[in-house]
This record gives structure tokens, sequence and C-alpha cells, in this order.
């Protein structure tokens, strides 16, 4: 019987624990400073940030954008969380199409119909060309906690947890997640510490 | 000898604190809309305004500073040279010289200042446009310009290449297309 206590106990669906909670770190985004690589600092871009607003973000956005929208939509729409008001939280049609997005983990947010909706949203309102951020949790817990990312700086950023734990909606692997962003095309992806993992898309025209 | 000390800590404090509200203006009387008063319509006016209570409609003090205190709750567009938000607002900002949303405000609307300071707890959920109006810079709708490596990639198909993980390194693996 020495097996048996050197496998111990079986595991059942009850034993999976959440993730260790993770405290608001300063950390390093590739996937942002790639984004940003090129880009003019001469405020003609516009912006898009799905994410709660920060000053610092829109420090940062200053650099490149006249015009930054921050959607705020977790926050701002807890049913969605249900599905059907996906649609009211998502932003409205802009003056100018914007040329840089940044969607962080909102897809882990979304149940998987939910996913090619907001995308869809994000490429009609969106330049030929413009750039995507994606960060998507890869880990294989049961569990995800709910973060807040804010920009220090085009290579640092702050990760935050914001409140309750979720029920994952189902992990991403990087093939699903390019079919999800089309017509927003994968260029680069980085996997961080934690389990996070980070894509910058590029929305290619009809031609491409 | 202590009461004093508290005394001049108190005083700090108050002009700190007439610093915080009123940051940009002079320390010169202003009007106050107070917590139990309730305005529907239209608010002008040639003096400084600090409002406590509730705006519905529009506040349109062009050269002055308007301040949403902690308990003020606006639901209008407000129109000022300088805008401080404690409080609620529903509603576009709009400011000729700067806009503070300080950590206890909760904003849902657009909001245009060349300056715009928005402080970590705030809520935020809208458009900002830091431009200096629409007459003096027209914001342009270029596209955003594309690396040399981007410029490359463009005819490319992307390549996922997977490479080992390093332990420790906060970047731990990198999969890079182009």
């Amino acid at each position: 019987m020495d097996w048996l206590t050197r496998v111990g106990p079986p595991t059942t669906g009850s034993d999976v624990r959440a993730p260790e909670a993770r405290k608001g770190e300063e950390r390093s985004t590739r996937g942002v400073a790639a984004l940003l690589d090129g880009v003019h600092e001469d405020r003609s871009h516009s912006v898009l940030d799905l994410g709660t607003a920060a000053g610092s973000s829109l420090q940062l956005y200053g650099r490149f954008a006249q015009r930054v929208r921050f959607a705020d939509i977790l926050s701002h729409v807890p049913s969605i969380h249900g599905g059907p008001n996906l649609v009211d939280a998502l932003p409205p049609q802009p003056e100018a199409p914007y040329d840089l997005l940044f969607a962080w983990d909102i897809l882990d947010c979304l149940f998987p119909y939910e996913r090619p909706r907001l995308i869809q949203r994000l490429a009609e309102i969106s330049s030929i060309d413009a750039r995507l951020h994606v960060i998507v949790d890869t880990s294989d817990s049961e569990i995800r906690q709910a973060l807040r990312f804010t920009l220090l700086a085009s290579g640092r950023m702050l990760c935050e947890p914001t409140g309750a734990n979720q029920p994952s909606r189902g992990r991403m692997l990087p093939a699903e997640v390019e079919k999800i962003l089309l017509p927003f095309q994968v260029v680069r992806a980085f996997t961080l510490k934690g389990g996070l993992r980070e894509y910058v898309a590029v929305r290619r025209g009809a031609g491409h | 000898m202590w009461k004093k000390e508290d005394e001049s800590a108190q005083d700090q404090e108050h002009w700190l604190e007439r610093e915080r509200v009123a940051p940009t203006t002079t320390q010169k009387q202003r009007a106050v809309i107070g917590r139990s008063i309730s305005i529907r319509g239209e608010v002008t006016g040639d003096e400084d305004l600090l409002i406590q209570g509730r705006v519905d409609g529009s506040v349109k003090l062009k050269r002055h500073s308007v301040t949403v205190g902690v308990d003020g709750v606006v639901k209008a567009s407000i129109s000022s040279k300088f805008v401080t938000v404690e409080g609620k607002v529903e509603g576009n900002l709009s400011a000729e010289e700067q806009i503070v949303l300080r950590s206890s405000a909760s904003v849902q609307g657009d909001i245009t200042s060349p300056r715009i300071i928005i402080e970590d707890g705030a809520r935020f959920r809208g458009g900002v446009d830091m431009g200096e109006g629409e007459e003096k810079g027209k914001p342009s709708t270029r596209p955003a310009a594309k690396s040399k490596r981007e410029r490359k990639s463009k005819d490319q198909e992307p390549e996922i290449i997977t490479t080992p993980v390093e332990n420790g390194a906060e970047v731990r693996e990198s999969i890079e297309a182009v």
C-alpha cells in the first residue's frame, strides 16, 4: 500500500483550488511595447481602451493620440456576464476609426459565443491596419481572477486584481485566439509569468 | 504648545483642502449649490461654482471654475475654464484649461480639455479629447504608422515559433511571428 501514500488522495472537482490570488504587481509588457513600436508620437492617432480608465494610461496614450476612449465595458454592465447586454456595452461608432485598441483580458470574461461579436464590433470601428492588444489567461485553472491593467510606460504595466473570482470561460489556445481575432491577424505573441499571454494583432483589409 | 501645533496643522490642512478643491482659481468667493438644492435647467454666471447638490441641464461658466463636490450629482454638460469632479457626473465636460477627476469621481460622458488628470480610483467611461478645441486643431484620422518589422510582415503569413521556457524570467517565453 506504499503506492497509495506516495500518490496521495484522489482529486475531485471540489478539490480544484482557485489560483493563488495575484497581488497588484508591476510587470513588463512586451505586447504593448510591440504594439506601439513605430507609431509616431504625433498625436494623430485614436485610441480605444476597453478597460478601466487610468491617469497613467491616458498619459501614455496622449503621446500618440489626441482622442482616447475608455469603454470600461465590464464594470459598467455587470450583466455582461449573462450575455444579452454585450451589444449595449460596446463602444459607439466614433467620429474617426480607432487606430490602437487595447482589449486587455476582456475575451476571457466573455462567453465563447460573445467573443466573435466583440471582435466584429472592434473591426467595424477601427481603421485599416489598426493594431489590437489582447491578453489571454492560458492557465488550466477553473477559476479566474478579474484583473485591471494600467499602463505605466510603453513596456510596463500594473496588473491588479479587481475583486471576485469568476469561473473560467474556457481556456483559449493560440490557434483559437487567432481564429477569434479575425479580421485582426496575430503578428506577435508573448507569454508572461503567471500564465498570461499577450497577442498583438493587426487588422487586415480585404486585399491582404 | 501642543494646541498651537494642532491649530497650525489644522490651518495647513484647511488651506490644502481649499487648494485641493479649487487648485487653479484664486481664493475668492464662489457660489455654492448646497446639498439640499436641486436645479433643473441652465446654470450660467460670472463666478466660480461648487456643486454639492443636484443639477440637471447644463452649466456654463466660461471664464471660471466649476467643482462638483463629493456629494454633487450632475446630469448635465459642464462648460468652463477649469472643471474638478469629486462626485458624480453624467454628461459631457469641456474646459479651456484643465479637467481633474479626483479619486472619488464617477464620470460618464465625453471630456474635452488640453489638460486632463485622472486620479487613481476615479471611475470614468467615455471619450477624451485632449485637443485645443475643434477650431484650433482638428485631429487627423491617419491610421497608425507601421514599423519596419510590420511593413516587412505585411507580405508574409505569420509564423508561430515556440521557444523553450526560461525559468525565473518575467517573460518566460516569446512566440513571435515576422
